[in-house]
């Protein structure tokens, strides 16, 4: 899942065709869930004939979301999933993300901002040009617990 | 030729503008003038020296972007303005007997069989790239880096499309000549991008309006007793104000 910025939102595409190129970008995917199921499971049902340009900044996070879900590969990389998103769906996203994991999906999430989403993952990595820390959520407090300026608000 | 124009330019311009890449045919419409003044002093097929020049054109604007990264739209502009510049000066240079004037603004009614043979086979090219590659055509749209990372031949699509659209603006010297093609490359994909769901409708939209502003700038021409080529590139201006927001 690449960051929003990375994509041209006013290329002449609708959610549907979109959410179709993740199966592109990799050939060797199984035979999984349909665009309609993930849209559905994303929270964007009923708006696969909309055009990229008229969704808002979290509907675009979503559909790029659903576009990575549609491979069904093992491992997923997600590079800054939450950047410019509301905080109900950063919640959502969060939520799918978790349920993808516990179907046995792995997924690599990087993030400059955790907030409170720290304790949803299972091992935390946190660098400052090198590695500061890594463990548990639990343990990465501990580690770094007087570190503000590298973890914001997650160890308040 | 003037419809067959109308809609290949129109089909081009759409990968060029969804891929913002109009800026680099612009600067190869320009940049076949030299292989063209070249190939006509030597007496062997013009659109053989367009094509080489234009390329070359092309592969020395990319290479000063490296140079100048940041800076693209000026190092590109002024290797546009080079080119153009030695075309007019390889004229007298060669000794070259060239109308000039048709070259750069169009001469429909010099049109022969070759021309016609010319265009079909830059149609076929087209429509080859966009049956067989469409889907990686809106891949590198929508996701350049996406495209890349999933091991899509983003290269070899991208040099294609450069090779095809030298063939499209040799072939619309005729109707339109190298300073106007590019309205035509433009105009008619621009007032349809917007609302537009896929390429392919993109493609359909602006073959169709392209089809409408050649046929109609002709008539208008013979009507007028005006140049045709001219006139078609006041119509892409005008119909960009025709267009509701």
């Amino acid at each position: 899942m690449p960051q929003k910025a990375a994509i041209d939102w006013s290329f002449p595409i609708t959610v549907q065709q979109m959410v179709k190129l993740g199966k592109t970008s990799n050939k060797r995917s199984k035979e999984g869930r349909s665009v309609e199921q993930l849209l559905k499971l994303v929270g964007m049902a009923g708006m696969e004939s909309r055009r990229l340009n008229q969704l808002s900044g979290g509907q675009q996070q979503r559909v790029l979301l659903a576009r990575a879900l549609i491979q069904e590969s093992d491992i997923l990389l997600l590079d800054e999933p939450y950047s410019a998103i509301d905080p109900p769906t950063r919640a959502h996203l969060l939520d799918v993300m978790r349920q993808q994991a516990e179907v046995g999906q792995t997924l690599l999430v990087s993030s400059h901002d955790w907030g409170k989403a720290l304790d949803s993952y299972d091992r935390v990595l946190v660098i400052d040009r090198h590695l500061v820390a890594n463990g548990t959520p639990a343990q990465v407090r501990n580690t770094i617990r007087d570190m503000d300026s590298v973890m914001g608000d997650c160890c308040g | 030729m003037a419809l067959m124009v109308g809609s290949i330019c129109p089909a081009a311009g759409s990968l060029l503008i969804t891929q913002r890449r109009i800026l680099l045919a612009n600067l190869m419409a320009h940049s076949v003038l030299p292989g063209l003044v070249v190939a006509i002093a030597l007496e062997v097929d013009p659109s053989i020296g367009g094509l080489i020049s234009g390329l070359i054109g092309a592969l020395v604007a990319e290479r000063l972007n490296q140079r100048f990264r940041g800076r693209e739209e000026g190092s590109m502009n002024t290797v546009l303005a080079g080119f153009t510049a030695l075309g007019v000066l390889m004229v007298p240079l060669l000794k070259a007997r060239i109308d000039l004037e048709s070259i750069l603004f169009g001469d429909i009614l010099t049109a022969g069989g070759i021309d016609l043979v010319r265009t079909g086979l830059a149609a076929l090219a087209l429509v080859m790239l966009f049956t067989t590659r469409y889907q990686d055509l809106v891949f590198i749209g929508v996701d350049p880096e996406g495209a890349l990372a999933a091991r899509r031949p983003v290269s070899q699509i991208r040099f294609t499309a450069i090779v095809i659209t030298a063939l499209v603006v040799i072939s619309a010297i005729t109707a339109v000549g190298i300073v106007l093609v590019i309205g035509l490359l433009c105009a008619p994909v621009l007032v349809h991008v917007e609302r537009s769901t896929s390429l392919r409708n993109l493609i359909l939209k602006s073959c169709g309006t392209g089809l409408l502003l050649c046929g109609g700038g002709m008539m208008l021409a013979v009507l007028l007793d005006l140049p045709p080529g001219p006139l078609i590139g006041v119509l892409c201006m005008v119909l960009l104000f025709l267009r509701r927001p």
